[in-house]
């Protein structure tokens, strides 16, 4: 088990953008099983919506993508040491809609994993039934490299 | 379009679903590279080749995925990974 605290330690996200309150299970570079309980005070919930507070599914593609660094930076942190990893690709599908009071359940497996690459598949529960599943991929960057991605931006 | 085998059809295919990019036009330029976005190229390389890899339950190492710069590359590592596991005939 890896609590909060821990999690702050090993990914630079922070509120209002974490979405992962426990690691429950680590299968280093293999799984990982994650829980996010969402309240009815979550910053997103005024905006989405002031009349119906539902989970916006961007938001879970981004805790499912949290649980993908999680798995990396958890199980074997020296594979990816000084990288930072960039979402390149999200291939989702939202099924049912999350709510105050639900606690998500993230299960994320590595699919393909290279040095400077990685794809996952994660699925999201409530009460056992699929929310969102998503296929992601990231590119594993070394931090020097961040500034050419901004080379062509005009001034 | 003219394929030799289903191999080549079945690659072409992977290759046009991950690059959203027509069977037609990716078999007319086979020979041609892939990617030419700078920085996309290892993403979309890997998407190939980890869909490849479930389709034929082939395993591809590291080393190997640079080389899938073209359709005709990618098809040529399938056929040597199947090759290699005996399974080629059966795949063609």
């Amino acid at each position: 088990m890896i609590s909060f605290d821990e999690i702050t330690r090993l990914i630079p996200h922070r509120y209002p953008f974490l979405f992962v309150d426990r690691v429950l299970e680590l299968e280093p570079g293999k799984r990982i099983r994650c829980i996010k309980n969402v309240t009815g005070n979550e910053y997103f919930f005024p905006g989405h919506f002031s009349e119906l507070a539902l989970m916006p599914g961007t938001v879970m593609v981004e805790a499912l993508a949290q649980c993908g660094l999680l798995l990396f930076r958890a199980g074997d942190p020296a594979k990816h040491a000084g990288k930072v990893f960039l979402l390149g690709a999200a291939d989702a599908r939202f099924l049912k809609p999350v709510t105050p009071g639900d606690q998500l359940l993230f299960d994320v497996v590595a699919e393909k994993v290279i040095s400077t690459a990685a794809i996952v598949r994660g699925v999201g529960l409530v009460e056992g039934e699929p929310v969102v599943k998503a296929k992601l991929t990231f590119a594993a960057v070394e931090r020097p490299d961040l500034g050419t991605l901004h080379e062509d931006r005009p001034a | 379009m003219m394929y030799a085998d289903n191999v080549e059809r079945a690659v072409t295919e992977v290759v046009a679903e991950v690059s959203e990019k027509p069977e037609e036009e990716l078999w007319a330029q086979r020979d041609s590279h892939l990617f030419e976005e700078v920085g996309l190229d290892s993403l979309l390389a890997l998407e190939i080749v980890a869909t490849l890899e479930r389709k034929y339950r082939i395993e591809v190492p590291e080393e190997r995925i640079v080389d899938v710069t073209t359709l005709s590359a990618a098809i040529a590592l399938v056929k040597e990974m199947l090759r290699e596991q005996g399974k080629l005939e059966a795949a063609l």
